[in-house]
């Protein structure tokens, strides 16, 4: 038999369903921010070869394996559960999805950041300086705008997937796109039709994106190496 | 004449390897010098001393009578603004270095306007107008000056070293350093390179010092010409008098006769 589709049902959901996607953009958007900002001070500070930063780039390295090696979802239950039991520290499920999910991001830019300082030949700093540019305008004006060019590819295939990780906040009863469809779901008894309309909604924004990544890779000022 | 560079007892060294080994000499206004030598003997370094982009251990370099760095034993005192100072001794180097992330005019108009304070528009005008001098979208007044707005990586080599010597130029530098800028080309296009450096010299006057593997090369636009081994000059004449060399036994391989090349 056949499976009866009752979409129409929905359409009288679509309330939620927006504010779901808007729960799951600010997710997104907020996280993107955060982990970018984190992890390019991280990057930064991974890439500079003074003694003195030894044990700071100890600890980041720590910090990177314990985000790397943990899964998200393990992350985010543990603060949420054993935060308040051993340091007393009580966030809601938002906050804590805020956090995980900006904290498992900037782990992966810094790695990002640091290679695409590393990949910056010496001789394009050379060439500044063989024309009098004092250091603070080659880095101004050659090496950010060089670690930017080089970067925004692999970050932007991050901000896609980070769309996507944002699902993890449901866990927490945070109300975002995959939360709805639950809810919605229980309402209803409409499963089908629930996580059909949200994966459509994943399909159209990543899709979106890859589109937008995709273009990216194929642009001349992108791809061009030394 | 007036003096442009005096080297005194100048010694550079990496690490414990000696580049440089008590280097004297004098280079003049409106001469043209050219480098000759083996690989590794102090060539570039040399150059990139006189830009300040490479640190003496021991010695003195003037720059048009002033002292510019003094060292003693490793004890370095740069005596003038190095900025200042590099940004009149021009120096091109072997692998364009042109910014990937720059169009070729803004890789021209950067150190103007930037540096300089220039204002844009002006910066872009004398940018084309250095371009067309090395033929890098000559007819811009009445075709659409494409390459311009391309970005390095879409260029030839030929034409990057061009960009690369324009970009030098835009800065309006006293001298010309010139750091195997031919050595990454074939043999036609550093022909070429060849005939865009007399045209510059024709130009502006401008003195220049080039590093060079082709002493044909070097015979052809150089008023003067060193040869290099370890770390000393051993060899310093007019360039009509090189034949007086043919039977230097340091220079043999470096004067038969190159065939095309140069």
């Amino acid at each position: 038999m056949a499976y009866d589709w009752q979409l129409g049902l929905l359409l009288q959901y679509w309330p939620a369903f927006l504010n779901g996607l808007i729960i799951t953009a600010k997710l997104t958007v907020v996280s993107i921010v955060a982990g970018t900002v984190i992890g390019y001070v991280l990057g930064v500070l991974l890439s500079m070869k003074s003694p003195y930063l030894i044990p700071v780039k100890i600890l980041i390295n720590v910090y990177n394996a314990l985000l790397g090696w943990l899964p998200l979802l393990v992350l985010m239950v543990w603060m949420y559960y054993f935060l308040p039991v051993l340091f007393n520290i009580k966030f809601d499920g938002l906050t804590v999805a805020y956090i995980g999910l900006s904290l498992n991001l900037s782990a992966f830019i810094a790695d990002v950041i640091r290679g695409a300082i590393e990949e910056i030949p010496r001789s394009y700093i050379d060439a500044g300086r063989a024309i009098g540019m004092p250091f603070p305008l080659i880095l101004r004006r050659i090496i950010f705008p060089e670690i930017v060019r080089i970067s925004l590819p692999s970050m932007v295939a991050l901000y896609i997937n980070q769309f996507k990780w944002t699902t993890l906040a449901s866990v927490l009863g945070v109300s975002e796109l995959l939360h709805t469809a639950d809810t919605i779901m229980i309402q209803t008894y409409r499963s089908l039709e629930a996580y059909t309309a949200i994966a459509v909604i994943y399909l159209v924004v990543v899709g979106f994106g890859n589109l937008v990544y995709m273009r990216m890779q194929r642009m001349e000022f992108f791809r061009q190496r030394a | 004449m007036n003096e442009l560079f005096r080297l005194e007892d100048v010694t550079v060294m990496y690490g414990t390897h000696t580049v440089l080994k008590g280097f004297n000499l004098t280079i003049f206004e409106r001469e043209r010098i050219a480098i000759c030598g083996p690989s590794g003997t102090g060539k570039s370094t040399f150059l990139r001393c006189l830009n300040l982009l490479e640190r003496i251990r021991h010695g003195v370099i003037y720059f048009r009578g002033q002292k510019i760095i003094e060292a003693r034993d490793g004890n370095v005192k740069v005596l003038v603004n190095e900025n200042v100072h590099r940004s009149r001794v021009g120096i091109v180097f072997q692998e364009f270095n042109l910014w990937p992330n720059k169009t070729i005019l803004n890789n021209i108009t950067e150190g103007p306007i930037y540096l300089r304070g220039i204002p844009a528009a002006k910066a872009v005008e004398r940018a084309r107008e250095l371009c067309a001098l090395v033929n890098v979208d000559p007819f811009h007044r009445t075709t659409r000056g494409k390459l311009v707005n391309k970005y390095p990586s879409e260029l030839s080599g030929g034409q990057r070293q061009r960009v690369a010597l324009a970009r030098a130029l835009a800065m309006d530098p006293e001298v010309l350093l010139l750091d195997e800028i031919t050595s990454a080309l074939d043999p036609p296009l550093a022909a070429e390179i060849l005939r865009y450096l007399r045209k510059i010299n024709e130009t502006f006057h401008i003195p220049m010092m080039l590093v060079t593997h082709h002493v044909e090369f070097a015979r052809s636009l150089a008023t003067r010409l060193l040869f290099m081994k370890e770390g000393k000059v051993i060899v310093d004449t007019p360039a009509a008098k090189l034949d007086q060399y043919y039977d230097h036994v340091d220079l043999k391989e470096y004067l038969e006769p190159m065939g095309e090349d140069a």
